[in-house]
């Protein structure tokens, strides 16, 4: 019995070896069609116009569906709770989707695609993408997807006009709020009525993301170390009803519907003089083709908080493979090509903050036309001193998201910031109940 | 005379049984299936393991705030939508009654704001109500009046998704009305008018009486409706700003589907189901009591 | 006297067709509207004034076929609708028959409650069950959920159709040796060939036209057009033109569809409780 066992694991090493022989190649799944499924995201808009080269060079049919995040997330949700087959290879975010993907075996874990050189090519150079990021990705000791980009929430203002009103970037979250103060009243007084002193997420969930890093800033948290849910902590308050205050008195009168889809869309029509977000929209705001104030867009660390400390997160988009797809290494095959090394540095070039380290140092990318140093030292600095947990660390990530978030519209509309995070917790504390940690 | 075939004698049970077996499945099997999730903790996925809750699920719901909210919005919804067409809609229909130039077109156009597509509808209204481009802000200001915010505010998202609702099924309360005006006799009115009465006492002594059932039937069916609008509410806000436009539907639908909390979703539906169908059972009572 | 009279005529004539014209144009502009911003670019659709003269460019729709697979949908959404309507003709117009005939009110009834029941509650269950058979984005899911909504349309239109059917021509058949089934197809059928025509369409309009069972059901394969059209919308990013050259392409044909049988339209709709 145990020969026979010997046998047949000395035969598959041999076959396998005789696979690994051959070496890896790019047509070997000529033929195969696959299904991709995207956040309309500036990364989507960066490879999507791409996919066809891959299908030449493999021979591999794409079939790309791109939706709005919303959308997304709840096609996504439904897709892959189906088990549907019609989902090969989808964009996620650890701290949003993992858990729950992986605890109901929705996403299939990357490490024999990695560790089989006749699946994976010799260039793909996995070690390239930045440590930190590839962690997250790493769970229950198995590795669930591959990077696409590391993002940080920081300041876009319009140097115009911080020069023409003789206004100081801030530096503290007190000198945010002066500087939209200044800014309202000098906007008003110019009668530039069409210009918000800032726009940032209003919406839920999406503001969330935001939020986060106004919760840590004044010392906030997620938890209680018992257990229980932190959200209604005075910390919190002080730090919702800052972020409300500044959202309500300078920000856009719609601001609870509208997320980064209209925050970038106002900046980069010259519509706001700041705008809090994603280093990512870069590739919205800094890109002359989607924006009138290219030239005047200056970046800025996220202010530091009360106890004088920057508080950021950094948050991954990667790509992941269904577990019930029936092409699994065409699906990888095309999760290779979209994050080589040339892709990553097509992205970074574009203004999406890639995740191989290479790219970063790339001469090419050093001496891009959109190239700004400003936005490559701000965006290190806020790495280099990141949290990760920009969610909260729950299973049910969307509906933990969606409690804060709603506490985040009714600070906005003026609600009590106490009661609105009241309600927040407990909810929390159900979602924790039914679906765990 | 004796009917020669098999068929023949069994018509009776044969004829309707494709749509009883589709009913059984189609509605019956899931409204059980949907009770006995109610009593369950369950998600879609194998994680966490489903288990049997009791009315753990109505408790949490009578407890949870966002319950109440939704319930008093799609309440808010109805009370807005329903009225304001019925008033609308006999209006609609008096006129319609009168004879005018082009009288078969204008009832053609009549028909089309309930058969065009709701996802189409609300993508258009959302465009027109759009506060910095929309066209209706646009006419406000035209007529010296102040922009508004439209769907994007939390005290105007109802009003204004009521309003694409009344926009869409006036024509159809106008034209159950008109049916009925069409159907008097003309002698009644005359003698009405002999009588010395004016069009006020006419319409409110005589025509609302003489068509109350229609216009009972067209509240009946339109609040059955209002109560479960999903199309332009979910398409114009999914329920936002926060959760301003957040019906009980709309609510169980997230829940289901965004939150993976299944045995939650399914106690709501129990409750929203008991209460369009509650009002429907009492509008029949109702009107049934009023026929004796 | 006369004068008067006819001066109070002409006034009463004049805010008839004031009235007329006002609710004819607060229907009618979404739609108008609707066109217009589908033929206006980027540029004049996102102008601070509504730009009504324009040179009319066909772009939208162009950049619609191109970029979101619309034909695709287009025959996704006409298969679920065309089988949905079949079908239920199939099973719809014997049961309409009998109800008719042998006055069988707990089937009416049973119908009455689907119609009645929020859609949503049978959704979650069959979610589940063609995720347990993994079925879901299949044109069976599509096509038996779509059931419910043509199949109470079918009944209910044809209750009263066939309540119109003089019984004396069914006995005339059955004296010359017909059995009632054949009277059936050989003379109620084709009797209410009107009120077939006016329920398939009616039934077809209601499938195309749903949203929600769809947005769950289907998937890459089976994606409808109401779907498609929804995944595809940001009020952030607007893209003005081709939002509304896509709800141009959904609705126009049910639209043509509708005018064909407007008399029975509201009488399928209230379940055959008001007749037009």
């Amino acid at each position: 019995m145990l020969k026979k066992i010997t046998l047949v694991v000395a035969f598959s090493a041999f076959v396998l070896a005789i696979v690994s022989a051959a070496g890896f190649d790019w047509k070997a799944y000529s033929g195969t069609t696959i299904h991709v499924v995207f956040d309309s995201h500036p990364w989507q808009k960066f490879i999507q116009p791409l996919v066809p080269q891959f299908e030449r060079e493999t021979g591999i049919k794409v079939q790309v569906q791109a939706y709005p995040e919303d959308q997304f997330r709840q096609k996504l949700l439904v897709d892959l709770s189906a088990g549907s087959t019609g989902v090969d290879v989808f964009m996620f975010m650890p701290a949003q989707d993992l858990s729950l993907d992986m605890k109901n075996d929705w996403i299939q874990p990357v490490d024999t695609y990695l560790d089989n050189p006749s699946l994976t090519s010799p260039s793909f150079d996995y070690k390239d993408f930045f440590d930190g990021v590839r962690s997250s990705y790493e769970m229950d000791g198995k590795t669930w997807g591959v990077p696409l980009h590391v993002e940080t929430f920081f300041l876009f203002y319009r140097k115009d006009l911080f020069a023409k009103y003789g206004l100081k970037v801030p530096e503290t979250m007190q000198e945010l709020q002066s500087v939209c103060k200044a800014l309202k009243d000098d906007l008003a007084k110019s009668g530039q009525t069409g210009i918000y002193p800032i726009v940032m997420r209003g919406k839920t969930p999406d503001a969330t993301s935001s939020m986060v890093n106004f919760l840590f800033s004044w010392g906030g948290t997620w938890f209680n170390p018992d257990g229980s849910c932190a959200l209604d902590s005075e910390a919190s308050q002080k730090a919702l009803s800052f972020y409300a205050d500044l959202l309500r008195n300078y920000g856009p009168p719609d601001a609870t519907s509208d997320s980064w889809q209209a925050d970038t869309q106002l900046f980069a029509q010259g519509q706001a003089a700041i705008m809090y977000d994603s280093n990512v929209f870069k590739a919205i705001v800094g890109n002359p083709q989607s924006s009138k104030v290219v030239g005047e867009v200056g970046y800025a660390a996220l202010p530091a908080g009360p106890d004088g400390k920057r508080h950021p997160t950094v948050l991954t988009w990667g790509l992941g493979i269904n577990s019930a797809s029936q092409h699994k290494e065409a699906a990888w095959y095309f999760v290779q090509w979209a994050l080589d090394k040339a892709n990553q540095l097509g992205y970074l070039k574009a203004g999406g903050p890639a995740a191989r380290a290479t790219a970063w140092k790339d001469p090419q990318f050093l001496k891009s036309p959109g190239y700004s140093k400003t936005w490559v030292d701000v965006s290190n600095l806020q790495y280099s001193i990141a949290q990760g947990d920009w969610n909260p660390p729950v299973v049910n990530v969307q509906e933990g998201r969606n409690a804060y978030g709603l506490a985040i519209v009714a600070a906005i509309e003026g609600k009590d910031v106490g009661d609105a995070l009241k309600s927040a917790s407990k909810r929390m504390d159900e979602v924790v109940q039914s679906f765990g940690r | 005379m004796l009917q020669g075939t098999w068929l023949d004698r069994n018509l009776r049970w044969v004829f309707p049984l494709p749509a009883v077996i589709a009913i059984l499945v189609l509605v019956v099997g899931p409204v059980l299936t949907n009770l006995l999730f109610s009593l369950q903790s369950r998600s879609w996925g194998i994680f966490p393991v489903p288990h049997f809750i009791g009315f753990g699920n109505y408790l949490s719901a009578f407890k949870d705030s966002r319950f109440w909210s939704a319930v008093g919005e799609m309440l808010y919804f109805t009370a807005i939508a329903v009225p304001v067409e019925t008033l609308l809609g006999l209006a609609v229909a008096l006129l319609l009654n009168q004879d005018f130039f082009l009288k078969g077109v204008v009832r053609s156009l009549v028909l089309l704001p309930m058969i065009a597509t709701p996802v189409a509808v609300a993508l258009i209204w959302g465009l027109m109500m759009n506060p910095e481009l929309g066209v209706l802000n646009y006419f406000l200001q035209l007529l010296g009046l102040p922009r508004i915010l439209w769907d994007t505010s939390p005290t105007l998202v109802i009003p204004s998704v009521a309003l694409v609702d009344v926009w869409e099924w006036t024509p159809f309360m106008a034209l159950i009305m008109l049916a009925a005006l069409q159907s008097l006799s003309q002698e009644q009115l005359e003698a009405a008018t002999i009588d010395g009465a004016n069009w006020w006492q006419r319409l409110v002594r005589i025509i609302i009486p003489m068509i109350r059932p229609a216009i009972v039937v067209a509240v009946i069916l339109r609040t059955i409706d209002a109560l479960k609008t999903f199309d332009i509410i979910y398409v114009m806000t999914q329920g936002g700003p926060g959760t301003a436009s957040e019906t009980l539907n709309i609510y169980a639908f997230k829940s289901s589907f965004l939150y993976l909390r299944i045995g939650y979703a399914a106690s709501l539906l129990v409750v929203l189901a008991v209460i369009v169908l509650g009002i429907a059972a009492f509008f029949n009572i109702w009107t049934r009591g009023e026929r004796k | 006297m006369t004068a008067q009279r006819r001066l109070r005529k002409s006034i009463r004539t004049f805010w008839l067709y004031f009235a007329l014209i006002a609710i004819v144009a607060a229907l009618l502009f979404p739609f108008l509207w609707m066109i217009l911003t589908s033929l206006r670019n980027q540029v004049q659709n996102t102008s601070a004034v509504p730009v009504w003269i324009f040179s009319p460019t066909l772009t939208n729709y162009r950049s619609v076929f191109e970029q979101h697979h619309f034909l695709a949908y287009t025959w996704h959404s006409f298969v679920v609708a065309v089988l949905a309507t079949g079908i239920g003709l199939v099973i719809g117009l014997p049961a309409a028959y009998t109800i008719s005939r042998y006055r069988q009110r707990g089937l009416a009834f049973a119908i009455l409650f689907a119609r009645i029941t929020p859609y949503i509650t049978f959704l979650v269950p069959w979610f589940a069950a063609f995720r347990f058979l993994h079925m879901v984005d299949t044109y069976t899911a599509l096509v038996s959920t779509f059931l419910i909504v043509s199949l109470p349309l079918i009944i209910w239109l044809m209750i009263t159709f066939f309540d119109d059917v003089p019984i004396d021509l069914e006995e005339a058949a059955k004296v010359d040796g017909a059995g009632e089934a054949e009277a059936f197809f050989r003379i109620v059928i084709p009797l209410s060939t009107p009120g077939i025509v006016a329920a398939a369409i009616l039934a077809f309009v209601f499938s195309w036209n749903q949203f929600l069972f769809a947005l769950i059901l289907s998937g890459s394969n089976t994606q409808t057009v109401p779907v498609a059209v929804f995944n595809f919308i940001t009020y952030g990013e607007i893209n003005y033109g081709g939002l509304a050259a896509a709800a141009v392409l959904i609705t126009l044909p049910v639209l043509v569809l509708a005018l064909f049988i407007q008399r029975w339209i509201v009488q399928g709709l209230t379940m055959g409780a008001v007749k037009g």
